[in-house]
């Protein structure tokens, strides 16, 4: 009985244990023992404790009969320095422990017995927070799981073997390794062998091999021209590509395995026997690498097929590979065969990421059939850009003309390996990379072509439109854009020296529109004193800029001051708003504003407004101009009127003109002053009080909503201006021309049929 | 998601088992709920609040099978589950924890026999429900209002909601209005014959008797765990049960893994009683314990066994149990799990290679004492004097 246990290989350990962590251990485990334990030594400053632990079996026999006893007899081996910051090692103490059997069992090494893989995550973590007793009840639990053949947490599925001891990383797609196995997209050169394109990054410092391209009968002859450019190039020339073959081999079709071998190969010789237990055919492999082997470095891949019962734990097929890699020197191979003993090393496999998993891994949906068109890649953009693109949604034209100067690395997702380069274009390729075995779907572009936006194709692919380029110029062009119409518009920029982070997303049918949304925020100023506060630092700022005269000189400059936090705090909100946008865009406009107080603490607030669309109409006059009221206003005035009766009513309109967008916007009006007169037919707008509640509503929005024309009713009609009227407007006319900029004369009246708006 | 439980209160000599399946769907059979006064005393009702499902903070049970009226498999029915109309559950009824029934298994020929507190409401409710369905009341398959019927009419005629019923030889696989394609139960009594037959105990003998069956997986051919569950079934029940399931050829419904003795492990499932005038086992009995499979356990639900003339539990009862199943394999309520002094349920979990006890937990490194501390709840005194 004695003779098949592990242990007695083992020397009693003689010194004295000073860890008190691990004394206290072994005290809990003897008293659970119920007797004294053994102390083993089992090398490098660890011990080995056997132990039996107790297993609760099923009643109609274990899983597949494998023997899983009552009693079982295991190792536990601790870190006499480590512990119990390390956790300890666990392993079975039974020779013939089934354990080809079983998954969840580290592969042996050094002839050690195979240890139990008792907790998913690191065991190290995991010991943190548990007791030496409770390590014996995973373990217990762990074999009465083996006899369940509940051990592999999906039953469906089959658990691959558990792996340690890599040197190295291997990066390919599953699905592509899978399709060279059936012949779809690789050329055999054996019966179940074939040889693909891999690159070693220079810098990388562990060893890694990327997946570039399988070799089929098309580009074998092309790829061995390629490699071959390359390994002309010098050591020293930056450009050189690092290009390995590397040889896949798997087995026969009809050749299905279960079994665990848990003792993988280090050696040639272990390699052929590991080839003879899983039935694969090594004489290919070895004449391949003997006779015609490309690589010029000693060192190549060789990824090997097995075929289970059941589809891996996560893949779309039952072929597990694992991936060695080779080392043959020209001395090891002669006549066909592979002469001496040369080592074999374990790599680790990687799947390279797909927008699917990032979607999946960032718990989003992505509408893969829309298409978000970005304009400004600058700090702000590029953030948010990155963000979407992180949790898989790719599909992007990115478009801005600048490139990445020194100082912007400050702010920018880019690095220094980008600079000088296009933003657009750089940013398209970085998202490429994060997905390299997809197709593309980013596009970087300097500029669009002229007249792009003013013709439908252009929005017909892109359902979004978002603008980060802070330029007013673009937002008016946006804003008069007539190419688009059922698209979600979104303009976000930074303002308040970095502080406020706003986003303007229109409503249905571009309406409100980013232009109606902006005047909306500002009128806001009237009662909101953040706002108010704002916009009146705002106008300090800009009238501070005008005395030191800094033409051309934006965000875009190495002397504006901004930290890349403050940025990424905007930029995460509004990414964060995006996506729930894109997932249900509502059909309210939207205004969303994150504000970062700075004292007495740092603190970040961020406000949600939602806007009902603006009653549009156009100048009667002139239908060039157009005039857009907030939501509520004409219904007001129009109130106001009909109270008045059966006398003439008026007053004065608030809010901006824009001559870019022939636009003027009203967000609010002011009744008659009391010194007005009225009666059927004539209405003589007073002024008392009128200056100072105009000069407070100037005031409070920093200049941004002003005095922006009149209103007066014709209860009788007509729907024209009257003479009187005419010559009011002329009057005006004369003053306002003159002003700096002018202001247009703008005149509405009321009517038994409605409002009509006149603009000289 | 979790493998199927069943776990055996400890409830003296009477019976209270909880079947969980995957899905949370939880079935009771029969309850005992006693008095927690005294500190031996396992706190079932507690176990179930945390056993059962909850439907906006209202406690369910999926199915309440009432295997017999006996007061110890009834105990408790009237004060803990709830009575009446769902719809009038208050929050007055959720502070006190009544666990409501979505769908109740009724027998009319034994709700007949008994006459008890707790066997009187089971039996109102009964009506209750019948009432709903006979007179087509839209209320009537909200859960709350579900009725099964088990088996055939006694004096009351049901003939006219016979789509509620399902009789011995019946396979019943949707419960509480949800089709279960891992588990199923399969009718064996009460049978028509329990009408004519007469005796002392023809109220013990004419219990619900049925086998639940359990898969881990439709692929699965044979069943994962067979539960054998009896109320106070005696041997002249066993002698039926077993000839009537032969004749129809459906053998496969009486192997077992788990046999709940019945009558709490008392002589009557052997012969009649008293053991000493009736010696011998019946050989049908002894044959219903051969269809055991491998590995099988027989659960006495009942006092401690001891060497005496207490029936039930009766001592050479168990000794003819553990006969089949060895000692190891017989396994008492009372003095299977026993923690400061409180016996605690059998609980086994189904796993497709058949019943094994559920996992052990872990505890933690970092540790706190709750307010339910005893040490908390009494003084502490301190001190030299």
């Amino acid at each position: 009985m004695e003779m098949d246990r592990f242990r007695v290989s083992l020397p009693v350990f003689s010194s004295d244990i000073e860890n008190p962590a691990l004394r206290d251990s072994l005290k809990s485990l003897e008293a659970l023992n119920g007797s004294k334990l053994q102390i083993l030594d089992w090398g490098n400053d660890k011990i080995a404790v056997p132990f039996n632990i107790g297993v609760n079996l099923p009643s109609l026999g274990n899983f597949e009969n494998i023997d899983i006893r009552e009693i079982e007899p295991i190792i536990l081996v601790f870190d006499l320095i480590n512990y119990p910051l390390s956790a300890p090692k666990v392993f079975t103490d039974r020779l013939d422990f089934p354990k080809s059997n079983l998954a969840h069992l580290y592969i042996a090494v050094n002839n050690r017995p195979p240890g139990f893989c008792y907790v998913r995550e690191n065991a190290d973590e995991w010991y943190a927070n548990k007791r030496i007793d409770d390590l014996i009840i995973r373990i217990s639990n762990w074999l009465r799981d083996a006899a369940t053949g509940e051990l592999t947490e999906n039953g469906e599925q089959f658990e691959p073997l558990r792996l340690e001891g890599y040197i190295g990383t291997i990066i390919y797609d599953y699905n592509s390794l899978i399709g060279i196995v059936k012949g779809d997209n690789a050329f055999h050169f054996k019966k179940q062998l074939a040889v693909a394109l891999f690159e070693r990054p220079i810098q990388a410092e562990r060893y890694t091999f990327k997946f570039i391209k399988s070799l089929t009968v098309g580009n074998t002859f092309s790829t061995i021209k390629e490699v071959d450019e390359e390994r002309k190039k010098g050591k020293e020339d930056a450009t050189r590509k690092n290009y390995h073959y590397a040889y896949i081999l798997w087995n026969e079709e009809d050749i299905i395995n279960k079994e665990y071998y848990v003792n993988l190969p280090k050696s040639w010789e272990e390699f052929k026997s590991f080839c003879g237990f899983y039935g694969l055919d090594f004489s290919q492999l070895e004449e391949l690498i003997a006779t015609s082997d490309g690589n010029s470095f000693v060192y190549f891949p060789v990824i090997v097929g097995i075929r289970r019962p059941k589809a891996i734990i996560g893949y779309s097929s039952n072929i597990e590979f694992i991936n060695f890699r080779f080392r043959v020197d020209s001395v090891d191979v002669k006549e066909g065969k592979i002469i001496n003993n040369i080592p074999i090393d374990l790599l680790s496999h990687n799947q390279p990421l797909t927008f699917q998993q990032a979607s999946k891994i960032s718990n989003r949906n992505i509408d893969v059939d829309s298409r978000i068109a970005v304009f400004g890649c600058g700090a702000l953009g590029s953030k948010v850009i990155i963000h979407l693109a992180r949790s898989g949604q790719t599909n992007l034209t990115l478009i801005d003309p600048d490139q990445i100067s020194p100082h912007n690395l400050v702010r920018h997702v880019l690095f220094g390996e980008d600079e000088g380069e296009n933003k657009a274009i750089a940013l398209a390729k970085r998202i490429k990379n994060l997905y390299p075995y997809q197709p593309t779907r980013t596009i970087g572009l300097f500029a669009l072509k002229d007249g792009t936006l003013d013709k439908p194709d252009f929005f017909d692919i892109h359902n979004w439109i978002l603008d980060f380029t802070a330029s007013e110029a673009f937002f008016n062009k946006l804003t008069n854009v007539k190419s688009m119409e059922e698209r979600n518009v979104v303009s976000a920029s930074i303002s308040d020296l970095g502080n406020l982070g706003v986003v303007y997303m229109e409503g249905g049918n571009r309406n409100p529109r980013i232009d109606d949304l902006q005047a909306y925020l500002y009128s806001l100023s009237e009662n909101d004193k953040k706002i108010s506060d704002w916009l009146q630092r705002e106008q300090l700022t800009n009238n501070n800029n005008n005395i030191t005269v800094r033409v051309g000189v934006g965000c875009n400059s190495e002397t504006t001051v901004l930290s890349d936090d403050r940025i990424s705090s905007h930029a995460s909100y509004f990414s964060g708003v995006l996506k729930r946008e894109m997932l249900a865009s509502s059909k309210d406009g939207k205004i969303y504003l994150n504000r970062i107080i700075d004292s007495p603490d740092y603190t970040i607030e961020t406000q949600v407004l939602s806007i009902e669309p603006f009653k549009v109409l156009s100048a009667v006059n002139d239908s060039n101009w157009a005039v857009r009221f907030k939501d509520g206003i004409v219904e007001q005035i129009e109130h106001v009127s009909s109270k008045a009766g059966r006398n003439e009513t008026g007053g004065v309109l608030v809010g901006i003109c824009n001559y870019k967008t022939k636009t003027i916007h009203v967000t609010g009006y002011i009744n008659a002053p009391i010194d007005s007169k009225a009666d059927a037919f004539n209405f003589i707008r007073g002024h008392e009080g009128l200056p100072d509640e105009i000069r407070a509503i100037q005031n409070n929005s920093g200049g941004q909503i002003g005095y922006i024309g009149e209103w007066h009713s014709h209860p009788e009609g007509p729907n024209m201006l009257s003479q009187q009227d005419m010559i009011s407007v002329n009057q005006h006319k004369a003053e306002f021309q003159h002003l700096n900029p002018p202001l247009p004369v703008f005149l509405c009246i009321i009517t038994p049929d409605g409002l009509f708006p006149f603009v000289f | 998601m979790p493998n199927p439980r069943i776990k055996y209160y400890p409830v003296g000599n009477g019976d209270t088992s909880l079947i969980t399946l995957e899905d949370n769907t939880t079935i009771i059979v029969d309850c005992n709920i006693r008095n927690c006064d005294e500190n031996d005393i396992y706190d079932v009702k507690a176990d179930l609040l945390k056993s059962v499902q909850f439907a906006n903070g209202v406690p369910y049970v999926d199915i309440f099978i009432l295997t017999h009226g006996d007061q110890d498999h009834c105990r408790g029915f009237k004060k803990h589950f709830y009575q009446g109309a769902p719809e009038k559950y208050s929050e007055a009824h959720k502070k006190e924890g009544l666990i409501r029934v979505a769908e109740m298994w009724f027998s009319p020929m034994i709700a007949e026999q008994h006459s008890n507190d707790d066997e009187d409401a089971y039996q109102q409710e009964a009506e209750r429900r019948l009432a709903l369905h006979r007179k087509k009341d839209p209320r009537k398959d909200n859960p709350g209002n579900r009725i099964k019927i088990i088996g055939y009419d006694g004096n009351a005629d049901y003939k006219d909601l016979d789509h509620l019923r399902a009789v011995p030889g019946e396979i019943v696989s949707r419960f509480n209005d949800k089709g279960q394609p891992l588990f199923s139960v399969f009718i064996h009594a009460p049978f028509k014959e329990h009408l004519e037959t007469l005796g002392d105990d023809k109220k013990n003998s004419t219990s619900i008797v049925f086998q639940a069956r359990f898969k881990n997986n439709l692929f699965q051919a044979d069943f994962s765990t067979l539960a054998m569950f009896g109320g106070d079934s005696d041997h002249t029940s066993w002698c039926i049960i077993l000839e009537k399931t032969k004749k129809y050829k459906n053998e496969h419904a009486l192997n077992w893994d788990l046999f709940l003795s019945p009558h709490h492990c008392s002589w009557s499932f052997f012969n009649d009683r008293p053991q000493a005038e009736h010696p011998e086992p019946k050989e049908t009995s002894l044959e219903a314990l051969d269809f055991r499979r491998t590995g099988a356990r027989v659960i006495s639900s009942s006092k401690k066994i001891e060497d005496d003339d207490n029936n039930p539990p009766h001592f050479e009862a168990k000794r003819e149990y553990v006969k089949k199943v060895t000692e190891s394999n017989f396994l008492n309520t009372t003095t299977y799990n026993v923690i400061n002094g409180v016996p605690q349920p059998i609980v086994f979990e189904v796993t497709t290679q058949g019943v094994v006890k559920p996992k052990q937990s872990e505890g933690t490194a970092k540790v706190i004492g709750g307010a339910g501390l005893g040490a908390v709840n009494s003084a502490s005194k301190y001190g030299n004097g």
